[in-house]
């Protein structure tokens, strides 16, 4: 979690209980789609199998701190939303690491979570984006005091379950086999 | 704990509608996505500027295929990014995405990132790949430039295992191929030319003349020479941490 990029989401709903969002790496005309995330409200999140659970992110946190913000929307409209999303979970892909360097998507997809308290931010990046949009997250975190998260707490499945997760390429066999030619035998 | 070839536990009841489970949006909620699509900017999406109906097989298993439609940027000649959805209406799942290079970006790449790529010759030429309601004549240019292209695509919701909602580890995805495994089942391809007034056949015969690449890498296409497929395994790992985690 040392590995902290700036994200920028494009978001449709699918129902009221549903979005899908394309994330992009910067809000330009140029810029790059380094990922996907599908956000469900607490009770689509709750009626998932438990080993899909770890794989979602809660978003509590990153909306009382204020360092989730919708650029241009004023204060009352953007904190209406963010009372809905406050109680809801995501689960985000990553298939481009810009934040490496890479000038080319390269590699396996990298499964994303978010912050969940003080402290995991790299203070100076923030500081950076506060600039740039004439924001102050601080003064935005009071606005947002009264917001809640999901009306039964986080869940301890969420978040990976506390540990990081990998994702790994396992070769397998195409299926039926003999139906491939085979060059090397 | 969960990959792209292990189906997901069964959802509980409740979830037999075929879209993803959920209430209807409130007038509100409408309101708020107006009021924002009016005040933001919404860049990156606006410069999505042409739409792809075709189709995929999943690398783990290819006997499962699906009509995808790609809505795709250019960035700029050698590098196309695509959203893709599993149809073109307005409540299309978005299952993934998918990054297109020129051969000559893809020549450079290491043969362990090659590996997870596939061409788009076949495609292009039989007439599976369409930009539909694109007349012909002007689809052309850009498909000469698109058989000589290497795609890798990245599905993220396995909506044709039934998955209500999107569960479980991304699947790579493969082009169809003229060869066995490759080859796209004739009543999925029959389904697509009827929805849009077209014949897949006709097609092919009117791309005869556009190029075939002289070389298209065989560390693309992987399954074709060496018979392995990919599947991607989500698993537990130690963190590096500023801070307590969560």
């Amino acid at each position: 979690m040392t590995r902290q990029v700036e994200a920028h989401h494009y978001c449709g709903h699918q129902n009221e209980d549903m979005r899908q969002c394309l994330i992009y790496d910067s809000p330009d005309a140029d810029a790059r789609l380094i990922g996907l995330e599908y956000i469900v409200s607490e009770n689509l999140f709750l009626g998932l199998p438990d080993e899909e659970k770890p794989l979602w992110h809660s978003h509590e946190y990153e909306i009382k701190s204020g360092v989730l913000f919708m650029p241009g929307v004023p204060g009352p409209i953007e904190r209406h939303d963010l009372e809905k999303v406050a109680k809801t979970y995501g689960k985000v892909f990553h298939f481009w690491q810009v934040d490496k360097g890479n000038n080319l998507p390269l590699g396996l997809p990298q499964i994303m979570m978010a912050l969940t308290s003080d402290g995991q931010l790299d203070e100076d990046f923030l500081r950076g984006v506060e600039k740039r949009y004439g924001i102050s997250v601080n003064k935005e975190r009071e606005n947002r005091a009264h917001i809640t998260g999901p009306t039964h707490g986080i869940h301890p499945l969420a978040n990976g379950g506390g540990k990081g997760l990998i994702t790994e390429l396992r070769e397998v066999d195409c299926k039926p086999t003999d139906s491939v030619p085979r060059v090397f035998v | 704990m969960a990959s792209s070839d292990k189906s997901p536990s069964p959802m509980p009841s409740g979830a037999d509608h075929p879209r993803p489970p959920g209430q209807p949006m409130t007038v509100e909620q409408h309101m708020i996505d107006k009021g924002a699509q009016l005040l933001q900017s919404l860049k990156p999406v606006k410069q999505m500027n042409q739409h792809v109906c075709t189709f995929a097989l999943y690398s783990h298993d290819m006997s499962r295929q699906i009509e995808t439609h790609h809505y795709l940027t250019r960035v700029n000649q050698d590098f196309l990014q695509c959203a893709v959805y599993d149809t073109d209406d307005a409540h299309a799942r978005l299952i993934g995405v998918e990054y297109i290079v020129s051969d000559r970006i893809f020549e450079a790449l290491p043969p362990d990132e090659q590996k997870l790529w596939h061409s788009h010759a076949y495609e292009i030429k039989s007439g599976l790949w369409v930009n539909p309601r694109v007349p012909g004549m002007i689809e052309k240019p850009e498909l000469e430039n698109m058989a000589k292209t290497y795609g890798k695509f990245w599905c993220t919701w396995q909506v044709d295992r039934g998955d209500k909602l999107p569960l479980g580890a991304p699947a790579l995805m493969m082009s169809p191929q003229p060869v066995n495994l490759g080859q796209i089942s004739p009543e999925l391809v029959h389904r697509r030319d009827n929805k849009y007034n077209i014949s897949t056949e006709v097609l092919r015969d009117s791309r005869v003349e556009i190029a075939e690449p002289e070389w298209i890498n065989p560390q693309a296409d992987y399954w074709k020479q060496h018979g392995k497929g990919f599947a991607i395994d989500i698993n537990v790992t130690d963190m590096k941490l500023r801070a307590p985690f969560p």
